[in-house]
């Protein structure tokens, strides 16, 4: 049957009479909900979330679209046709949305028992869809169903918008109170977005179509307003996808700034009638469009690269930690196996020397020498894991250190002393010299641990001198008012990429194999470590290999 | 959506309503003005004053009877035998919300009303 009063639209959706207040609420508004949930379904297809948001918006698309037809057409058969979709889509869209609500703030799907709660809801609706429960007739003079509807069935779909309008504001506040800072705004936004979409959305399609079915309202054009609650929606989900990356959406506000743009151009179509002015829309529609590609291409890329940037020192952070936390495992462990290793080594060195000496009887030549080799494994043994303790002390922050005054000059001279025979025995010269000018060499500094850097110096030269001399110096400087020791060497000296390495951990030279020397590496990091911690440093150099080197000790004086 | 298209589409099986053009002298009819911001009848300028009755039957029935369109049926204000249901409903001023003529013109020559009015008629009285 035909609406006799009013004109027949063209191309479906066109009617003279209809204001364009109907078609600007109808089509932006369907396309942008569309273009969000496809956009958002596009970027992460396999996401729950962003399903649903495809439902909800495909949904909603799909009411505005029955909706004009509703309007703009006058026959009466499709137009009962299409009205039970009102009545399923104003049911499932709530229900979709507190599905998507459960999903947005537990970040899982929802239990079985829930779909099937839901399903049993929907299932009236969808059973009396087409019956005279939901509608029975039209008027042809008004062109409209509404005082055929059903008031039970009416107010069974709407009464499942309500569940929803209560539903998801208890969940969203019961969830606010518990989530983190940063969770927290995004539930804001949610709920404010959701919250204003339903409420206009449900509570005026229904308030003013119940007002007309019972004739208090003539014309329902009213309900129309509530459509503008999804763009609402639309800009806080464009905020929570910008801002908070929510729905794994790489969406820039620039990108949604010119889709706005291109939209909002696009809608002006409606309004305008005149040749001329659609030629220039179109053309700035174009202009637009293809202006906003290239530009959010641009940015994006940047963005992109920033993010990358951002996600590499977000790795190295976790790295670096990762490896601090190894590193001081391996300084506990060390400590703990070197401690073990200690004790019985010192007792094999000490009962070997015991042995050779005679404390246990006369003993045959020939064993000599094995025991002689025996204690100095035994003592080399146990001064590498001297080396480890230290090492371990050094970077789990143990090292005690007791701070003295004493003559630097005097300390070296006797270090001096208590390695020349060892020199000598090595076929090298160790020479000490003093050039103190400004001051007496008095350091304050852990007498013990000095000695060690001075042993530490001084033996290395011995170990890596073949053959030459060694010559010790002891100088100082009024003007940094610091003292220094040289250690000069004749030996097989260093290249430039051993001199770069020299202090870290486990490093010897390239040429120590050549001299025979045993070694952990671990001496001169100890040494260095020692010195930078009572103030001091340690200083290498060297013209290249077989030209000798330079080590040297710097510390702060006591004037 | 199937359900729906076979019922409103296929078979016509839905009630619909209408206003007809009504004469005052005859019978007592419904108000109505054609300008339909104005609320109140008696704000209306009287060129845009109509009288009406309040039809109302299966679409199925009237599509056989008229077509699709009732604009030049001789049979849309009136109801057949052969109809399942058919009402022709006239102002009671007595019912809450009628808008009735407020002037009987049917005083003059009440011999030739028919039927009675106010009053529904329904296809079974005729």
């Amino acid at each position: 049957m035909i609406c006799y009063l009013f004109p027949e639209p063209s191309y479906f959706f066109f009617s003279p009479d209809l204001p364009v207040i109907i078609y600007y609420s109808h089509i932006p508004v369907a396309i942008i909900a569309l273009l969000l949930g496809l956009f958002v379904f596009w970027n992460g297809p396999r996401l729950l979330l962003n399903r649903l948001l495809l439902f909800i918006t495909l949904g909603f698309s799909l009411w505005t679209f029955i909706s004009l037809i509703a309007w703009t057409n006058v026959d009466a058969g499709v137009i009962l046709f299409i009205w039970p979709l009102f009545a399923i889509l104003q049911a499932l869209i709530p229900i979709l949305s507190i599905y998507f609500i459960y999903v947005f703030l537990y970040k899982k799907d929802i239990s079985n028992k829930l779909k099937v709660f839901f399903t049993i809801l929907l299932l009236p609706v969808l059973l009396f869809a087409h019956t005279n429960l939901n509608l029975s007739g039209f008027n042809i003079t008004q062109c409209n169903p509404f005082e055929y509807e059903g008031l039970f069935y009416k107010i069974y779909y709407t009464a499942i918008g309500a569940i929803a309008l209560i539903w998801i504001p208890v969940l969203m506040i019961r969830e606010y109170y518990r989530a983190t800072p940063d969770f927290k705004k995004q539930i804001m936004l949610m709920g404010i977005g959701m919250g204003f979409f339903l409420l206009s959305f449900l509570s005026l399609t229904f308030v003013i179509t119940y007002l007309t079915s019972i004739g208090l309202l003539y014309d329902s054009r009213l309900e129309i307003y509530g459509l503008f609650g999804m763009l609402v929606f639309a800009v806080f989900i464009t905020i929570l996808i910008v801002k908070f990356k929510t729905f794994n959406v790489n969406l820039f506000a620039s990108q949604a700034l010119i889709i706005a743009l291109v939209i909002l151009i696009g809608a002006q179509f409606v309004f305008t009638e005149n040749k001329t002015a659609i030629i220039i829309l179109s053309t700035t529609l174009v202009m637009t469009g293809v202006i906003g590609i290239f530009l959010t291409r641009s940015i994006r890329r940047e963005i992109l690269q920033r993010d990358e940037l951002a996600n590499l020192a977000n790795n190295l952070t976790e790295v670096n930690k990762r490896l601090m936390a190894i590193d001081k495992q391996k300084s506990e462990f060390v400590s703990i196996a070197s401690h073990q290793l200690r004790s019985p080594l010192t007792s094999i060195a000490g009962y070997a020397s015991m042995i050779r000496e005679g404390d246990y009887g006369v003993v045959p030549a020939k064993l000599s020498e094995p025991l002689e080799r025996i204690e100095r494994s035994a003592r080399f043994m146990a001064e590498s894991i001297e080396d480890f303790l230290n090492v371990s002390r050094i970077e789990s922050g143990n090292m005690k250190y007791n701070f003295t005054d004493f003559n630097l000059h005097q300390l070296t001279e006797h270090t001096c002393d208590d390695l020349r025979p060892e020199a000598l025995h090595n076929g090298v010269i160790l020479l000490f010299r003093s050039r103190l000018e400004s001051s007496q060499g008095v350091i304050n500094a852990d007498q013990g641990k000095i000695q060690q850097i001075l042993f530490n110096l001084i033996g290395n030269a011995i170990k890596y001198t073949p053959k030459g001399s060694i010559t010790v110096l002891v100088r100082d400087n009024g003007k940094t008012k610091k003292v220094f020791v040289d250690i000069l060497d004749t030996g097989i000296g260093m290249n430039k990429d051993t001199l770069d390495n020299i202090f870290q951990k486990f490093k010897r030279g390239d040429s120590a194999n050549t001299v025979n020397v045993r070694g952990t590496g671990l001496g001169l990091y100890v040494a260095l470590k020692l010195a930078q911690a009572m103030g001091g440093n340690i200083t290498a150099h060297s013209d290249g290999e077989g030209q000798g080197s330079r080590f040297t000790l710097e510390l702060p004086v006591v004037m | 959506m199937a359900a729906s298209y076979y019922r409103f589409v296929v078979l016509d099986d839905y009630l619909v309503s209408y206003k007809m053009d009504c004469d005052p002298t005859v019978a007592s009819c419904y108000l109505g003005c054609q300008d339909l911001i104005i609320a109140d009848i008696s704000d209306c300028p009287t060129a845009d004053v109509f009288y009406y009755t309040k039809v109302e039957r299966y679409a199925a029935d009237l599509i056989k009877l008229c077509g699709e369109n009732i604009t030049a049926c001789p049979f849309a204000n009136t109801c057949t035998n052969q109809e399942r249901s058919c009402s022709i409903s006239f102002c009671d001023p007595q019912k809450i919300g009628s808008i009735c003529d407020p002037v009987d013109h049917r005083s003059s020559d009440t011999a030739s009303l028919p039927p009675q009015s106010p009053k529904t008629t329904t296809n079974s009285e005729l």
